[in-house]
């Protein structure tokens, strides 16, 4: 009856430990759902080049068995205000265009769960192409829709891969700063968010560099911020657009005590053939009223205690001189 | 019978053994006792102060000896040619000679100097030890230049007497004997639309039912992961908006108000939550969202706040990660957006059946 029990025992903790660890292992999983890679190719051609090693892997990682239908495309984009967001023109004419010269192994493929496959795309540039910046996207829609839709959203994904390709010859490297500013006049503490905006007017896309030196203040203690830091990764291009710009933000923290007016430089470089230097300025102030208000209180009430006490002391020794004459006039008088 | 003995042949083939076991003795006494017993010795390093290609250097050779050396040892430092150059211009005073801990080492002096070497004379008070090591510096005033390009020198000695010690050892130049284990991490981006509680996948949001005494709302999370230095950007796009084809019936859009039942309405917002490696934007226009998550949900059945018209026909830009986002394990309810549609009907909004297909583009940003 024990030996039973016991087996009967065994076997249900076993199953109870299949059952859950599985479990526990899933639940400490990454979940990353369609993964492509790489993001970009970023190439230098020349007219009449083929560039035929293109590739891009997209992964089936989502956490459902039905298998994802993706249609693949190429299209041209133009970036966004922001500089770095993308707003497709497809078949439009365009003279940064580059789609029309790309061709994709595949335009559809169905991946099963867990399923992954590389799509190839070479890039054949005409011998009669303008020089400078090109730019296409590589799409990869996912076309599996719901059938009938009643009151619900059919919520569809797609993951971009962005192709920029430089056409060489007649390089003009031309990147202006809009402005540089900070965020704001006047701050409290030391959080201060610096935007720079800059166009290329130029006909090819440049990553600009450069440091941001801040100085000034009643006590000094300034400090040095890197610009554009994606740039050590060959990222943080502005795209040539005559009419946008590109805006990047770098942040100045310090818990240390900062009061005053400061000053902030910008030296951005940038260039491949020549590297051209740009500098600019910009100020703002520091006043930690709080830690200031907080000063003074303390000061003033310093003051005050220290006055009171002083007039307290005058007042002892004044007393003390009134009761030695009264004595002295005392002893006179007994005299 | 008289019996002839040959005397003279006798002494002839005796003669002739005793010189052959000579000359064999001879020889086999010249094989084994001509030749010195050279011995290797161990532990011999050679290191350089620079190593990198066409630098001055100093090389230090260390080396235990395997043989007692006495007053007068000699010790031959060589390197191969077209190897390291300067070495002619050596001096004695360059060479700096040590053996710590032996009572019995002197000095020594440093001579012959040239192209490929040199020559010590050891002043001892007696027969060294085994145990304790040597080391020879090379390079003072004067030092030694290492080759252009990378090479693994061998730098020899050998010592004089009876019983030479010798060794060799191996100076790196410029990392000639390194291996560089490289590898390139290529950048990645991954999508996944998520339920709220960001524990399954989703392709759908859907509101039910409308009626005019409610609003309803659907909710679900975009999960974007990459390892982009400069992060992503997420673009909206919608076929239209909330709409019953046939016939033709649209709801009208949020236009960023409060949403309240019984006055018919369609939006959606956004709250674009944490990234691990960067900061995060709503985008503003036809998507936007207080960052206070509060308004960004449709909490409230009767109304809510922050709800604009999503019925974008061109990619509008809804959301922005300054840098890289990895979330965490599932459900990641931070590093994830949140999003929620709401609708109400009025009285007269048309019955049937409505739809809208929402389109999410993810891009790496450049």
């Amino acid at each position: 009856m024990n030996k039973k029990f016991l087996k009967l025992s065994a076997l249900f903790f076993l199953s109870l430990f299949l059952c859950v660890f599985p479990a526990i292992a899933q639940s400490n999983k990454v979940y990353r759902g369609q993964i492509m890679e790489p993001i970009f190719t970023i190439l230098n051609m020349k007219r009449g080049e083929t560039y035929a090693d293109g590739y891009v892997k997209f992964y089936n990682n989502l956490d459902t068995s039905i298998p994802i239908d993706l249609s693949i495309s190429v299209s041209d984009f133009r970036v966004g205000d922001d500089g770095a967001s993308k707003v497709e023109l497809t078949d439009v004419p365009y003279q940064s265009s580059l789609a029309k010269w790309i061709k994709l192994s595949k335009t559809s493929i169905t991946l099963k769960q867990n399923e992954s496959i590389q799509i190839g795309f070479t890039i054949t540039v005409p011998p009669y192409a303008e020089y400078g910046g090109k730019y296409a996207s590589i799409s990869f829609l996912q076309n599996n829709r719901v059938s009938n839709p009643n009151n619900q959203i059919p919520l569809v994904s797609r993951i971009q891969h962005t192709v920029l390709v430089n056409v060489d010859g007649n390089r003009k490297e031309q990147l202006q700063i809009l402005s540089f500013t900070a965020d704001k006049s006047l701050y409290e503490d030391t959080d201060v968010k610096f935007l720079t905006s800059i166009r290329n007017t130029g006909n090819v896309h440049l990553i600009p560099k450069g440091k941001i030196l801040i100085d000034g203040g009643l006590f000094g203690g300034g400090t040095e911020l890197e610009f554009n830091p994606a740039a050590s990764q060959s990222l943080g291009y502005v795209l040539p657009d005559s009419n946008g710009s590109r805006t990047y933000e770098n942040k100045w923290k310090d818990d240390g005590f900062k009061i005053g007016q400061y000053k902030a430089t910008l030296t951005m470089q940038f260039g491949d053939n020549t590297v051209q230097s740009v500098t600019v300025s910009t100020t703002f102030w520091i006043f930690p009223w709080k830690t200031v208000l907080a000063a003074l209180v303390i000061l003033i009430s310093l003051i005050t205690i220290w006055t009171a006490w002083s007039k307290h002391k005058e007042r002892k020794v004044l007393t003390r001189k009134v009761n030695k004459r009264k004595k002295i006039k005392i002893n006179d008088d007994d005299n | 019978m008289h019996t002839y003995f040959d005397v003279r042949g006798f002494i002839r083939l005796l003669l002739l053994r005793i010189v052959s076991t000579v000359s064999v003795l001879s020889i086999i006494a010249v094989i084994m006792f001509s030749k010195a017993y050279a011995a290797g010795v161990s532990n011999m390093a050679v290191s350089l102060s620079v190593s990198t290609v066409s630098s001055l250097t100093v090389a230090t050779v260390t080396f235990n000896p395997n043989t007692a050396y006495v007053n007068g040892t000699t010790i031959t430092v060589s390197w191969p040619s077209s190897t390291f150059t300067g070495g002619a211009s050596l001096t004695n005073t360059d060479i700096t000679v040590t053996k710590p801990s032996d009572p019995n080492f002197t000095s020594a002096t440093s001579s012959g100097f040239s192209a490929t070497g040199f020559t010590i004379t050891l002043t001892t008070g007696g027969a060294l030890n085994t145990t304790n090591g040597f080391s020879i510096v090379i390079g003072g005033s004067n030092k030694l230049t290492t080759p252009a390009s990378a090479q693994n020198i061998a730098v020899s000695f050998i010592t004089s007497g009876a019983t030479p010690d010798y060794g060799s050892g191996l100076a790196y130049v410029a990392g000639a004997n390194q291996v560089t284990v490289s590898a390139t991490v290529t950048s990645s981006i991954s999508f996944v639309i998520r339920n709220a509680a960001e524990t399954s996948t989703v392709s759908t949001c859907a509101l039910g039912t409308l009626t005019t005494t409610a609003i309803n709302y659907c909710q679900y999370r975009l999960r974007v992961g990459t390892n982009a230095a400069n992060g992503f950007s997420v673009s909206y796009t919608a076929n239209n908006g909330l709409q019953r084809t046939s016939p033709t019936y649209t709801f009208t859009a949020a236009s960023g108000a409060v949403i309240s039942n019984g006055t018919e309405a369609y939006g959606a917002n956004l709250f674009p939550n944490s990234i691990t490696g960067g900061t995060t934007t709503a985008g503003t226009g036809a998507v936007g969202c207080s960052t206070i998550i509060a308004n960004c949900n449709a909490g409230a059945t009767t109304s809510s706040a922050n709800f604009f018209s999503y019925q974008s026909a061109s990619p509008v830009q809804v959301y922005t990660g300054s840098g890289t986002n990895n979330p965490t394990a599932s459900p990641d309810t931070t590093n994830t957006a949140l999003v929620t549609h709401a609708a109400t009907p009025n009285a007269a909004t048309a019955a049937g059946s409505y739809s809208s297909i929402v389109t999410y583009t993810v891009t790496g940003s450049f």
